[in-house]
């Protein structure tokens, strides 16, 4: 197990460092450097704001200084919102969006998992039916669609929530989430409906059926505990899928968190924002999957057989 | 016990010999049937997948045909003419806040949705395929290390790379096909891979290195074709990921440029004027919908059809 966890850490590591480099490159490519504007500043201003922000130095001793500054967590300033800095970005905005991410990945596994499981034990019937019907429409229809039909219906023809003010009530939360939930939402009940299609005719459920177990203590303890196997590993895209998700979400309903930071750094090019959040997320995306890893690894005993056959 | 002895006391005169019976022999219960052939027919009887196939060939009738016949361009505005509701004055979907064609824009907008998906398709199986068909019948520490190069870019968060690379490159159609080609090709790898990886332990590519054929010969003539059917249904549950990545590109501002028209465009251009103009956001929104939902339920219907063994 300890060696599973340290070569997932590596590889992890090495993505992290692969997608930092990455960045890096990209930042120094982008023509006209990061202080090139429509309007023309005087030669003297640009040099001393490249020699202020390091820029000044050739490209392997910036690169060696940005990876030193990484390390110590450190994402560097904003050009473009003097006296900012990525960090303090992140300790604003993040918790906004990591309470909208979260809330939605607990609505989806709510809804999801028993959606998945009902309709499994009712194969074929209509509220299997009815539920594949909704669950592929909602793995079609992307969020920032599902946002401004919602927000259309809800908010501007029946009023019943608002559009906007993050903050101000708690009924400002429902519409994101249950926009950035839909697509995990149907994921979930799509893979738990076929693995515990798959569970249900094995040979052990009917063991427990005859020893007497009732219905619910046969799904609760030995179909469950089985078919749930795939939603673990899909949490790892799904963190990124909302993450994602978060980006035009934020947008949509003017809420103050890290992805519609993350869209203005870009429309802005506000380039060590951009090159920090990125890595930021990066690195929060390579820490989520190494968890779901872990997670499995101990869930399944059967996953320690292929991490020692290397 | 009592009909073996039975048997054993049979009269020989019991039995007479008819000879062969040739109706029988060429009689015909199933009409011989290739594996296209086959899931063919089974896609046939899915009915959701035979709607979903026969809109996707109307929405490439609409959208590359259609733009000429409506009567506007995409681009030409008409500033005493905006936001226009569907019906007035001869626009049949109304006009946006320029007085555009609103019509004209989607179905514009569609040939550039479905053009970034066979675009990441065509990348997808002659990259993806290509590599993963290599690593696969390569085999041993070759096959190892082309995983492992896989395996750390499916570990980076692609779509951040795909944001960065259109803010480096500038936001234009043909960037977008390029950092989907640099993306789209790893499922497809991996999935190509295990199959030449089974498939090259079978006789028949024993039989085609005993007469001769080249590494190449085997993989092209021999490997990849036989994996066709999960090739197919990779392909097209990719398509309807590779629109989704160009709207929500263009939505958050880095898809297509002004004056050329996306679904994704039209949505967030849309977003803004919701509360007076509702239906600009709602056809791109119902045309995304469609689009992606008949391609994943085509992609469904093909793995049933295509591998049977799946099918519940």
């Amino acid at each position: 197990m300890a060696r599973y966890i340290l070569q997932r850490f590596f590889s992890a590591l090495i993505a992290l460092w692969v997608l930092i480099t990455i960045t890096f490159i990209m930042m120094h490519a982008v023509p006209g450097g990061p202080f090139a504007t429509e309007k023309a500043v005087p030669e003297a201003i640009l040099r001393n704001l490249e020699q202020k922000y390091g820029l000044d130095q050739p490209l392997p001793k910036q690169y060696i200084r940005y990876l030193g500054n990484v390390i110590r967590l450190d994402l560097g300033p904003s050009y473009k919102f003097k006296g900012q800095t990525v960090n303090d970005f992140i300790r604003r905005e993040f918790p906004v969006s990591a309470e909208i991410g979260i809330l939605s990945i607990i609505l989806s596994l709510l809804v999801g998992i028993p959606a998945g499981v009902i309709s499994a034990f009712r194969q074929n019937k209509w509220q299997d039916n009815a539920a594949m019907f909704v669950a592929i429409i909602g793995v079609s229809v992307p969020s920032f669609i599902v946002a401004p039909l919602l927000m259309y219906v809800l908010a501007l023809k029946l009023h019943w929530l608002p559009a906007a003010m993050w903050g101000m009530t708690w009924k400002q939360a429902v519409m994101p989430v249950i926009s950035l939930a839909l697509l995990p939402l149907a994921t979930f009940a799509r893979l738990m409906r076929s693995s515990t299609l798959d569970v249900i005719s094995q040979d052990y459920i009917k063991t427990a059926r005859s020893k007497g177990l009732s219905e619910l203590q046969v799904v609760w303890r030995h179909v469950m505990k089985n078919a749930i196997m795939p939603v673990v590993t899909y949490l790892g895209p799904l963190i990124a899928g909302i993450l994602t998700g978060t980006f035009v979400i934020e947008q949509i309903f003017a809420i103050p968190g890290l992805g519609r930071e993350y869209v203005w750094s870009v429309t802005n090019r506000d380039y060590t924002v951009l090159l920090g959040l990125t890595i930021f997320y990066g690195a929060f995306l390579l820490m989520m999957n190494l968890l779901v890893d872990i997670v499995y690894g101990f869930l399944d005993p059967r996953i320690q057989l292929t991490g020692h056959k290397e | 016990m009592m009909t073996e002895h039975n048997v054993t006391n049979f009269p020989s005169d019991a039995f007479q010999y008819v000879g062969p019976i040739p109706e029988a022999q060429n009689l015909i219960v199933r009409a011989p049937t290739t594996y296209w052939a086959d899931a063919w027919r089974r896609l046939k009887k899915n009915f959701l997948a035979m709607a979903s196939f026969y809109t996707i060939i109307v929405l490439l009738l609409l959208t590359f045909v259609g733009p000429f016949f409506t009567g506007h361009t995409y681009y030409s505005q008409n500033l005493d003419q905006t936001n226009l509701a569907p019906g007035q004055q001869g626009h049949l979907f109304g006009t946006d806040h320029l007085g555009r064609d609103e019509l004209t824009r989607l179905l514009y907008g569609g040939r550039t949705s479905l053009e970034v998906g066979i675009v990441a398709s065509v990348i997808s199986i002659g990259v993806g395929a290509l590599y993963g068909g290599i690593s696969g019948l390569a085999g041993g520490r070759v096959d190892n290390y082309m995983m492992r190069v896989v395996d750390i870019i499916y570990g980076i968060p692609l779509q951040l790379v795909v944001i960065l690379l259109m803010v480096v490159m500038g936001s234009s159609l043909w960037n977008i096909f390029i950092a989907l080609g640099l993306v789209y090709w790893l499922g497809m790898a991996r999935i190509v891979r295990g199959q030449v990886l089974s498939l090259k332990e079978q006789e028949f590519v024993l039989a085609a290195r005993m007469v001769g054929s080249s590494q190449w010969r085997l993989l092209l003539r021999h490997l990849i074709p036989n994996t066709m059917g999960p090739i197919i249904v990779t392909l097209t549950l990719g398509i309807p990921q590779a629109i989704f990545t160009e709207a929500w590109l263009s939505f958050i501002g880095l898809g297509v440029q002004a004056p050329a028209a996306s679904w994704g465009v039209m949505a967030s251009e849309g977003v803004g004027g919701m509360t007076s103009y509702p239906w600009q956001t709602l056809f791109p929104a119902l045309a995304i919908s469609i689009t992606m939902l008949a391609f994943n339920f085509l992609g469904d219907g093909l793995r049933d059809a295509l591998d049977p063994r799946l099918r519940r």
